[in-house]
C-alpha cells in the first residue's frame, strides 16, 4: 500500500518501577521529580507501527501525544524507536485531560493527518481506563479492533486477532480503523544509540491543544479524594469448614 | 557645446534654447536696418555721432542679472557682432559722407546752373530738408535723452530701439525662463534633497532594522544553542534510559550466575546485541559503523553496564576503549577498514596487552621482543593480566623493538595481533577475586609472526600510543566504579527500609542514616568529577592529572561504598546470595587495574613537579 499513514498515540506516564505516592493534600499522585517514561502498551503499539513500515505495508509513522511540554521527552523516545515524525498537542500545566479529551484531540488530528490506521495502547498504566481507543473510534465513526494480539494489513483492510475473555477472536476491518495493542502483540525494541542520534533531527511539531477542539470549560470529571489502600491486616487460620462459615457470618460477609 | 552647459541639469538644458542664435538674428536684422538708415538725408546731419562701441554686457546685463557667473546662459556677444555695429556706423558715416559729397556736387551743379527758381526750389528743398533734419535731430536728441535716461545705447535708431526692446523683451522672457528653470532646478534640488533625506531616513530605519535583526538573530542563536543543549541532554538521557532498560532486563538477572561460574556463557550473543545498540563503537566514526559520540556518552554507558554486572562492564571497557578507541586514534586507513567494522558490530572481541608477569606498573620495562625479519616482526615473550584475552579476536600488543633504547620507553612499538596468527596462543584463564566473568589470561608469543603492516602508529613510538591511551582508559573506566556505587545503593537502601530491628526499620537509625548519607555523597561527588572531566575531554581539553585523578578517587570511593554496603546488610551482606560481596570484590579491581592507585598518585604528583621545574 503506497501512502499508508499510521498514527500512533502515546502517553507519558510514571515509570512502572517507581513506588507511587499520594501527593500532599490527597489531590492526586506525586509527579514532581518522579521518573516518567513511555506507557508500555503505547510502546507495543509503536513497535507494531514501525514493523509495518519496515515490512513495507506502511509508508509513514506519526507519533502523537496530548500533554505538557515535558511530553517532548516521550516523543523523542518514540522517534528514537522509529517514528518518522511527532506531534505534541500542548496542554497548559495543571489542565486535566482524561480519555475523552485525548480522544477528541486524536480525532481532530486524525481528521487533519488522514491516517489509514490509528494504533493505541489498550490502556495507560497510571489510570488503567481502557477507553481512549474505543472513544476515538466512535468519534471518527471508524471500525475498532481492541486488545489486538496480531495485526495483518491487507488491501484496504486489516485483519486483527483479539484477546477476549472467551479466547482469540479474528476480525477483518475496513480501513481506516482504530486498533489498541495488548501485551502479546510484540516485544518492543530498544532505542539504539544511532537511532537516538537520528531522532534529534526528526521533526517534532507543537500544536496548542485549543486548535484541536478541546473544550475550554471545566473538566467533566473531578477527582474528589485519593488515598492509599489500608495496610494489609493479618489473616487467621481456621481448622474446619464450620468454623470458617461461622467466622464469615460473624464478619457479616454472608 | 560650451563646457559650462554640461554643469546645467539636463532638464533645463532641454528647455533652454540656444541664446546666441536668437540674438544673432537680432543683429542680422540690425544690419538690415543699418542699410535702411543709410539714407542720403541723414548724411547731412552733422554730428550724427554714434556712440562708441557698446559693451556687450550692457545689452545682456538685464538678462544676466542675478545669475551666478557660471550660469550666465546668455552669452555675451561675440567680438564679431560687436565689431559689426560700429562697422554699420562707419558704413553709415561713409555712406553719409558720400551722399554729402553728392549733395555738394549737386549744389555746385545747381549753383552753376543759373536758375533762381531752381536755386530757390533747391533752397526751399534744402530748407525743408534742413527742417526735416532738424526735426530728425530733435527727435534724435529726444531719443538720445530718452535713451540716455534709460541708460541704454544712445544713438540707436528707433527701429534699433524697437529691436532692443524686442531684444529686451526676449531677454526678459529668457530671464523669466531662466528664473523659471532656476526655480525648477531649485525645486529639483529640493526634491533631490528630499529624496536624499528620505533615503537617509530609509537608511537609518534600515540600519535600525538591521540592528533589530541582529538582535533577533543573536536571540535566536541563543535559543538554538539552548535547544541544541536540551536535545544533547535528551539524547544522553535517552541513551541512559535505553542502556538501563537493556542492562536491567538482559544482564542483571545473569550477573550472579556469571560471577559464580567465572564465565559469561552468552558473551558472543550479548556482544552482538551491544553492537546493534551502537555502544561498542561509541567513539568510532560513523564510516566504520560507529556512533561518533563523545567520552561522556562512553562513561554513561560504562556506568549503566557496570551497574548490572561490573565484570561485563570491564570487558566492555577493554573492548570499546582499549581496543577500538586505540585503533581509531592511531590506526591507518587500511587497519581501520580491516579491523573496526567487525569489532564495532560485536562479531569480534577486542583486547589490549601491555602488562607482563614482571612488568605491571613498570610497564616500560617490558620484555616481549619484536624482531624485524623481512616483512614480518617476530614476537617472543609473554603478556599477563590481559582482559578478554581468552576470547579476543583482535589484540593490540606492545612489544620492544629496540631492547637497547635509551630511554627504554623509546624502544616500544604497538602491534595488531589476530587470534590464530602462528606462534600466538593464550594460556590458562586466571582465577580472580572479583571481576569473575571478565575472562583474563596470559598470552604466549613463541616466534609469533606479525606482518609489518600491523604496526600501530610509528615504529618505536609505541610509548606515546600507550601513554595517551592510558589517560582515556582511566577516564572511561571511571564509569565502572560509578556503576558499582549505584548498584550498592540500589540494593542497600531498599533493604534498610525493609529489614526491621528493635521494632523499626533499620534505615531509621541514625548510624544507618549516616551510612546512607556517606554512600550517597561519595557517589554524587565522584559522578560530578568524572562527568565534568569527560565533558572537558569532549571539548578537547585533555589533562593527564584529571584523568588519573578521576579513577584514583572514584575507585577508592567505590571500595569504601561497597564496604559500607556490606555493613548495611549486616550478616546478609556476608552471604553470597546477596550481591554485596560481589560489589566489593569487583570494586577492588579498580584500585589496581589501569594503573595502581600508587601510580596514579605518582602521575599527579609528577605533573605538579613539572610545573615547578
Amino acid at each position: 500500500m503506497a501512502a499508508l499513514r499510521v498514527l500512533v498515540g502515546v502517553k507519558r506516564v510514571i515509570d512502572f518501577a517507581v513506588k507511587v505516592r499520594v501527593a500532599p493534600g490527597g489531590a492526586g499522585v506525586q509527579t514532581q521529580g518522579v521518573k516518567h517514561s513511555l506507557n508500555p502498551f503505547c510502546e507495543i503499539a509503536l513497535e507494531e507501527a514501525v514493523r509495518l513500515r519496515e515490512a513495507g505495508a506502511a509508508a509513514e509513522v506519526v507519533a502523537a501525544t496530548l500533554g505538557t511540554r515535558a511530553s517532548q521527552e516521550t516523543l523523542r523516545t518514540a522517534l528514537a524507536m522509529g517514528a518518522d515524525r511527532a506531534v505534541l498537542a500542548e496542554l497548559g500545566e495543571g489542565v486535566a485531560a482524561g480519555p475523552r479529551e485525548v480522544a477528541t484531540a486524536l480525532a481532530a488530528l486524525a481528521r487533519r493527518l488522514q491516517p489509514h490506521l490509528v494504533l493505541l495502547g489498550k490502556q495507560a498504566i497510571d489510570d488503567d481506563c481502557n477507553q481512549t481507543g474505543q472513544l476515538l473510534a466512535a468519534m471518527l465513526d471508524w471500525p475498532q479492533g481492541t486488545f489486538a494480539s496480531r495485526v495483518e494489513l491487507e488491501a484496504g483492510a486489516v485483519r486483527v486477532q483479539r484477546e477476549v475473555d472467551g479466547g482469540l477472536e479474528t476480525l477483518r476491518l475496513r480501513l481506516p480503523a482504530v486498533l489498541t495493542a495488548d501485551l502479546r502483540l510484540n516485544e518492543p525494541r530498544y532505542a539504539t544509540l544511532p537511532n537516538i542520534m537520528k531522532a534529534k533531527k526528526k521533526p517534532l511539531e507543537l500544536l496548542p491543544a485549543a486548535e484541536l477542539g478541546l473544550p475550554a470549560g471545566p473538566p467533566r470529571l473531578r477527582l474528589l479524594r485519593l488515598q492509599e489502600p489500608p495496610p494489609r491486616a493479618g489473616g487467621e487460620k481456621v481448622d474446619s469448614v464450620e468454623s470458617l462459615l461461622g467466622k464469615l457470618r460473624q464478619a457479616g460477609r454472608i | 557645446m560650451d563646457r559650462r552647459l554640461s554643469r546645467i541639469p539636463v532638464h533645463s538644458r532641454l528647455y533652454h534654447p540656444e541664446p546666441s542664435a536668437e540674438l544673432q538674428m537680432n543683429f542680422l536684422s540690425k544690419r538690415k536696418c543699418v542699410s535702411k538708415t543709410s539714407e542720403p538725408e541723414l548724411s547731412v546731419v552733422p554730428g550724427l555721432n554714434f556712440a562708441s562701441n557698446i559693451a556687450a554686457d550692457s545689452v545682456f546685463k538685464p538678462a544676466n542679472q542675478g545669475l551666478p557667473r557660471a550660469d550666465k546662459r546668455v552669452e555675451p556677444v561675440s567680438k564679431k557682432t560687436v565689431a559689426k555695429r560700429p562697422l554699420s556706423r562707419h558704413q553709415l558715416e561713409a555712406e553719409l559722407k558720400t551722399k554729402n559729397q553728392l549733395v555738394e556736387t549737386l549744389k555746385q551743379q545747381l549753383a552753376r546752373a543759373e536758375g533762381t527758381i531752381k536755386l530757390r526750389e533747391l533752397k526751399k528743398e534744402n530748407e525743408r530738408l534742413v527742417h526735416e533734419v532738424e526735426k530728425l535731430k530733435k527727435i534724435q536728441e529726444t531719443c538720445m535723452t530718452i535713451l540716455e535716461s534709460r541708460n541704454i545705447n544712445p544713438g540707436s535708431s528707433i527701429e534699433e530701439e524697437k529691436e532692443t526692446r524686442a531684444c529686451r523683451e526676449k531677454t526678459t522672457m529668457l530671464t523669466k525662463k531662466v528664473t523659471e528653470e532656476l526655480m525648477l532646478f531649485c525645486h529639483g534640488v529640493a526634491k533631490e534633497k528630499e529624496m536624499l533625506e528620505a533615503a537617509m531616513a530609509k537608511w537609518k530605519s534600515a540600519q535600525e532594522e538591521h540592528q533589530h535583526a541582529l538582535e533577533k538573530q543573536s536571540y535566536f542563536q541563543a535559543q538554538i544553542k539552548e535547544w541544541k543543549a536540551i536535545l544533547e541532554a535528551l539524547g544522553k538521557l535517552l541513551a541512559i534510559q535505553t542502556m538501563t532498560k537493556f542492562c536491567q532486563e538482559q544482564l542483571a538477572p545473569k550477573a550472579q550466575q556469571i560471577d559464580q561460574e567465572n564465565e559469561f556463557k552468552g558473551m558472543r550473543d550479548f556482544w552482538k546485541k551491544l553492537g546493534e545498540l551502537g555502544v561498542l563503537g561509541i567513539t568510532a566514526p560513523a564510516e566504520y559503523g560507529g556512533s561518533a559520540l563523545g567520552y561522556l556518552d562512553h562513561v554513561l554507558v560504562m556506568e549503566e553496564i557496570s551497574r548490572a554486572s561490573a565484570s561485563v562492564g570491564l570487558s566492555y571497557g577493554a573492548h570499546s576503549n582499549l581496543c577500538i578507541n586505540q585503533l581509531v586514534r592511531n590506526g591507518n586507513e587500511a587497519q581501520k577498514h580491516k579491523y573496526l567494522p567487525k569489532l564495532i558490530s560485536g562479531e569480534h572481541i577486542g583486547a589490549l596487552a601491555m602488562s607482563e608477569p614482571n612488568a605491571g606498573s613498570d610497564v616500560v620495562s617490558m620484555k616481549l621482543k619484536a624482531d624485524k625479519k623481512g616483512d614480518f616482526f617476530v614476537l617472543n615473550g609473554n603478556k599477563f593480566w590481559i582482559t578478554n584475552g581468552p576470547d579476543a579476536d583482535v589484540l593490540i600488543v606492545y612489544a620492544k623493538t629496540d631492547m637497547n633504547a635509551v630511554p627504554a620507553s623509546q624502544g616500544i612499538t604497538a602491534f595488531i595481533v589476530e587470534r590464530g596468527m602462528p606462534g600466538f596462543r593464550t594460556a590458562q584463564k586466571l582465577d580472580k577475586l572479583g571481576m569473575r566473568g571478565s575472562n583474563t589470561c596470559e598470552l604466549i608469543f613463541e616466534d609469533c609472526k606479525v606482518p609489518a603492516e600491523n604496526v600501530l602508529g610509528t615504529l618505536s613510538k609505541g610509548v606515546y600510543v600507550l601513554m595517551s591511551g592510558l589517560d582515556l582508559e582511566r577516564l572511561v573506566l571511571s564509569g565502572g566504579p560509578l556503576g558499582l556505587m549505584q548498584a550498592v545503593l540500589d540494593h542497600a537502601i531498599p533493604y534498610l527500609h525493609v529489614r526491621e530491628a528493635f521494632g523499626q526499620k533499620i534505615g531509621h537509625f541514625q548510624l544507618m542514616q549516616g551510612k546512607m548519607a556517606d554512600m550517597y555523597t561519595r557517589l554524587m561527588a565522584c559522578r560530578q568529577y568524572v562527568y565534568n572531566v569527560a565533558k572537558a575531554c569532549d571539548q578537547g581539553h585533555f589533562n593527564a592529572k584529571d584523568c588519573a585523578g578521576v579513577i584514583l578517587y572514584s575507585a577508592e570511593c567505590a571500595t569504601q561504598v561497597a564496604l559500607d554496603g556490606i555493613q548495611c546488610l549486616g550478616g546478609n551482606g556476608y552471604i553470597n546470595d546477596y550481591p554485596m560481596g560481589r560489589f566489593l570484590r569487583d570494586a577492588k579491581l579498580y584500585e589496581i587495574g589501569a594503573g595502581t592507585s600508587e601510580v596514579r598518585r605518582l602521575v599527579i604528583g609528577r605533573a605538579f613537579n613539572a610545573t615547578f621545574k
